[in-house]
C-alpha cells in the first residue's frame, strides 16, 4: 500500500476544538484500561491509545469501544495509520492540561507501518495556552517552560522556589501561593472578582480615556517608575504605599498602592516592563503630589489584577520617554520646575546628614557632580537611593522629572517621582556622552551652574512678557528675576530725566526755588546746583504682550545712548528735534531686557514695579541656539 | 524679490529649479572669476556660477550665495551678499544648520512671504 502522509498539527487543532477535520494519524502505542464505571456484569475493556501526527504525540486518546474489535482482531496495532472521522475533546481540567480525545469514529487506512517521523510529545504549555478565558493565569513573562519528557498530560512539577512573595502562579502548578488563603465564597480566588479572573484582552483601552465612571476596562501600561516603598502614619494608624507612574501611548497615569496592596504589587512590577492592568480605582490627581499628565490617577485596590504581557506583546507600548536638556539650559529655568537631563557622574561626595528646620528630622543625602558637554551641575539624592549610589565608574546617569532647585545659582534634585536611568539604552546621548567623557570631559573643568558664579547672567530665566502675567511674577515676598526679549515701543521723554540732589548718595528729587537754588527735602539742604539724573518710564514689548518699565542710571543711558545731564541740557533747550532723534534711535530694536519684577503697596493699591537692572545687545548665535533648545524640547521624539 | 528657500547642501537635488539662498564659506574661486566653490552650512561642497565676475568675495569669507538650482546640482546665482568681518565673527554656522534643518521639517511654521 502507497506510504500514507500524516496530517501533522492535527492533534494540536484537535486539543483547541476543532474537531471537524479528519485528520491522518499514526498509532504509536496502545494500553488497555479496565473500565470500572461500566455495568459491573459487563468489564468491557477500554482502550487508550497514543497518536502521532509526524510531529507530535498525544498519549490520551480513548477509543470507543465499538472499536475495540479492531484491536482485537489486530487491524489495529502499533504503528497503524488511521483517518479520525469522529472526535469530540473531554475536559477533565483544562486548567492542568487534562484533556483527553475521545475517538468515536475512525477508519484504519493501514495496519501495519513503518514509524513516520520522530514525533516528540505536545508540550504541556501548548495544549494549556490556549484554553480561553476561564484558565486562571498570573504568569510572568518566563512562562514556557520546557516540555515535559514524559508522554502524560499529568501537570507540570511545582518549581522549586515559588516566591511566596509574589502572586504568580506557574505554569500547570497546582499550588497557588496566596499570601493570604482565603478565598470568595463562590469559590473564585482573590486575583480576580466575581465572575472572571483574568484580564480581558478584547477591552484594553488608552490610559488617557480612564476616568472613575467607567466600569469595565483593562489597559496595557509598560512600568515607567517605580517608588520605594514608604510607611506613614495617620488617624487610622500605620501604613505604607508605594506609587509607580504608568505609560502607553496615549499618556501616562500615576498608580498607588497601599498596604496589601503596596505588598502585593511592589515586588511583582518590574520598571521597564509592560502589564496588563484591571479593575483598579480612579480618582481625581493629588496636584500636590502628583505632577503627571493626566487629570486622575488610580490607587490598586483588592479586586485589583494585573498581568504581565508576553514577550513581544508588549512592544508597541512606548518606553520612557526622556526630553533632555543641556545642562546649560538648566539655568534659564526656573527653580521648582522639573526637567529631564543625562550627563556623566564625574564625581560623588560622601553621605551627608542634614537635619531640616521645619521638621527637625534627619535627612541623609550625597551629591553628584554631573556633567555634559558644556556644563555641569551639583545634583542631589535622598535617603536609600544616596546610600545604594556608587558613582566610581562614571556612569551615564539619566533623571526624568527632577527638581530644580536655585541654591547657590542652579542644583538638582530628586524626587520620590524623579526616574533614574543608569546608563540607558534608549537613547543615543548615552553613547555620546560615554566617549566623550572618557576621551576629554573626565579631565576638563566646565561652568558649574552650581557654584554660584556669574549670578548675573546665568541667573535670570529667559521669558516672555505675557509669562508675567501668566506666571505671576513679582507677587510673591521676593521679588522675580527675569530677561526678556523685547523692543521699546513707547518712551516718556519729558520725564525721562529729573533734576536729583547733586549730594552723592541722596537721589531724591530737588525743588527748583526758581532762583539758582535747590532745595532737597531728603537732605534738608539748599544746593546751588543740582544733577540730571534718568527715571525713564518706558514700554516695551515682544510677540506676546507689552509692559512699562522703569529705568534708572546706567542703564537708561545705555538705553538712550546719552548721558542724562546730556539728556537734560536737551531739555533744558528745548531741542525737541534732538530729542526726539534720541528716543527714536533707542525705540524699534530688540534687545535683552534684565528685570527686577516686585509687588508695592501704594496706599490701597498693590502694584508690581518693574526696574530695570540691565540693557543688552543680543547675542544673536546664543539666542538662536536656545531657540533651537527649546523648539527640539518641544519634539515629541527622543533626544 | 521672489522668496528664496533657505537650504544646505544635502537639500540641493530636492530643490532643482527653485530659488534658493545658500549660506557657507568660500572655499575657493576659480580663475575664471565666474565660479566658486561653498563650503554650505552642512559641510558640503557646491559649485556656484555667477552670472557676473565675481568681486570682493575671498576664500574663507562667509556670503550668501542667491540664485537657483540648475540640473548638474550646481547653483545658478545672480546675487552674492557679502558681510563685514564683524557680522560674520559671530556666525554659528552650525546652529545655522540646524535652523535650516528646522525649516525644512516645520513648513508650516516656517512664515515666508508675509
Amino acid at each position: 500500500m502507497a506510504n500514507q502522509r500524516l496530517t501533522t498539527g492535527a492533534l494540536l487543532r484537535y486539543i483547541r476544538g476543532s474537531t471537524t477535520e479528519k485528520a491522518i494519524l499514526q498509532v504509536v502505542g496502545i494500553k488497555s484500561i479496565e473500565s470500572k464505571t461500566d455495568d459491573p456484569s459487563n468489564a468491557s475493556k477500554r482502550y487508550r491509545l497514543m497518536l502521532s501526527d509526524g510531529k507530535s504525540t498525544f498519549s490520551s486518546c480513548m477509543l470507543g469501544t465499538q472499536m475495540n474489535k479492531l484491536i482485537e482482531t489486530e487491524s489495529l496495532k502499533e504503528n497503524s495509520i488511521v483517518r479520525i472521522d469522529r472526535v469530540m475533546v473531554n475536559s477533565i481540567d483544562k486548567q492542568n492540561g487534562r484533556v483527553m480525545l475521545m475517538l468515536y469514529e475512525l477508519e484504519v487506512l493501514q495496519s501495519d507501518s513503518e514509524r513516520i517521523g520522530d514525533p516528540v510529545a505536545l508540550p504541556l504549555t501548548d495544549i494549556i495556552n490556549n484554553n480561553g478565558a476561564s484558565t486562571n493565569r498570573l504568569e510572568t513573562t518566563n512562562n514556557n517552560q520546557a516540555p515535559t519528557a514524559a508522554p502524560t498530560p499529568a501537570p507540570a512539577p511545582t518549581p522549586a522556589a515559588a516566591p511566596p512573595a509574589t502572586n504568580v502562579i506557574r505554569q500547570g502548578s497546582k499550588a497557588l501561593p496566596t499570601l493570604d488563603d482565603r478565598k470568595k465564597p463562590n469559590g473564585d480566588n482573590r486575583f480576580g472578582g466575581k465572575g472572571g479572573n483574568s484580564i480581558d484582552k478584547e477591552r484594553i483601552i488608552n490610559i488617557d480615556t480612564l476616568n472613575p465612571y467607567m466600569n469595565k476596562w483593562t489597559i496595557k501600561a509598560r512600568v515607567s517608575n517605580k517608588g520605594a516603598i514608604r510607611t506613614y502614619e495617620n488617624a487610622r494608624g500605620p501604613g505604607k504605599l508605594f506609587s509607580c507612574d504608568l505609560v502607553d501611548q496615549s499618556g501616562e497615569i500615576r498608580a498607588t498602592a497601599f498596604n496589601a496592596e503596596c505588598d502585593k504589587f511592589h515586588s511583582m512590577l518590574e520598571i521597564g516592563e509592560v502589564y496588563y492592568i484591571a479593575k483598579a480605582s480612579l480618582k481625581a490627581a493629588n496636584r500636590q503630589f502628583n505632577t503627571t499628565n493626566n487629570d486622575y490617577e488610580m490607587t490598586f485596590n483588592h479586586d485589583t489584577i494585573i498581568e504581565a504581557c508576553d514577550a513581544g506583546e508588549g512592544e508597541n507600548i512606548p518606553q520612557v520617554q526622556f526630553n533632555f536638556i543641556p545642562i546649560s539650559e538648566i539655568a534659564n529655568r526656573s527653580a521648582n520646575s522639573t526637567c529631564d537631563v543625562i550627563g556623566v557622574v564625574k564625581s560623588t561626595s560622601d553621605m551627608q546628614t542634614i537635619v531640616s528646620k521645619a521638621s527637625q528630622k534627619e535627612f541623609q543625602k550625597r551629591e553628584i557632580l554631573l556633567v555634559d558637554e558644556k556644563a555641569s551641575i551639583s545634583v542631589t539624592l535622598w535617603g536609600q537611593q544616596a546610600e545604594e549610589f556608587d558613582g566610581s565608574s562614571n556612569q551615564v546617569l539619566a533623571f526624568k522629572g527632577i527638581k530644580i532647585g536655585d541654591f547657590n545659582g542652579r542644583t538638582l534634585s530628586c524626587m520620590n517621582s524623579t526616574l533614574i536611568r543608569q546608563d540607558p539604552t534608549e537613547t543615543p546621548r548615552t553613547v555620546e556622552l560615554r566617549v566623550w567623557f572618557d576621551n576629554e570631559g573626565k579631565s576638563i573643568d566646565l561652568p558649574d551652574l552650581s557654584k554660584g558664579a556669574d549670578v548675573g547672567s546665568r541667573q535670570t530665566p529667559i521669558k516672555t512678557l505675557s509669562q508675567i502675567i501668566s506666571e505671576g511674577l513679582g507677587l510673591g515676598d521676593k521679588p522675580d528675576y527675569i530677561s526678556v526679549k523685547a523692543m521699546t515701543t513707547l518712551i516718556k521723554k519729558d520725564t525721562a530725566v529729573y533734576m536729583m540732589c547733586p549730594e552723592e548718595r541722596c537721589g531724591k528729587k530737588v525743588v527748583d526755588e526758581n532762583n539758582g537754588s535747590y532745595r532737597c527735602e531728603k537732605c534738608n539742604k539748599t544746593y546751588s546746583n543740582f544733577k540730571w539724573a534718568y527715571m525713564v518710564s518706558a514700554e516695551i514689548s515682544d510677540p506676546t504682550g507689552s509692559q512699562w518699565i522703569t529705568v534708572f542710571r546706567n542703564e537708561a543711558e545705555a538705553l538712550l545712548g546719552v548721558t542724562a545731564d546730556e539728556f537734560g541740557t536737551h531739555k533744558l533747550n528745548q531741542s525737541e528735534s534732538i530729542i526726539e532723534d534720541i528716543v527714536r534711535k533707542a525705540m524699534n530694536h530688540e534687545r535683552i531686557f534684565k528685570l527686577r519684577a516686585k509687588a508695592e503697596q501704594y496706599n490701597d493699591e498693590r502694584r508690581i514695579r518693574f526696574t530695570c537692572m540691565s540693557v543688552s545687545d543680543i547675542d544673536w548665535p546664543s539666542h538662536g541656539r536656545r531657540l533651537i533648545d527649546e523648539i527640539k524640547q518641544m519634539e515629541p521624539t527622543q533626544n | 524679490m521672489t522668496h528664496h528657500y533657505r537650504i544646505n547642501g544635502s537639500m540641493i537635488q530636492q530643490f532643482s529649479g527653485k530659488p534658493v539662498s545658500i549660506i557657507g564659506t568660500v572655499s575657493k574661486i576659480h580663475p575664471s572669476g565666474n565660479v566658486l566653490d561653498l563650503e554650505t552650512s552642512d559641510q558640503q561642497h557646491i559649485v556656484v556660477r555667477s552670472s557676473d565676475h565675481i568681486v570682493d568675495v575671498n576664500p574663507g569669507n562667509i556670503i550668501e550665495v542667491l540664485g537657483e538650482v540648475d540640473n548638474r546640482n550646481q547653483i545658478a546665482c545672480d546675487t552674492i551678499v557679502t558681510f563685514e568681518p564683524e557680522q560674520t565673527a559671530n556666525f554659528d554656522m552650525d546652529m545655522y544648520n540646524q535652523a535650516v534643518m528646522l525649516f525644512q521639517h516645520y513648513p508650516q511654521d516656517y512664515l515666508v512671504n508675509l
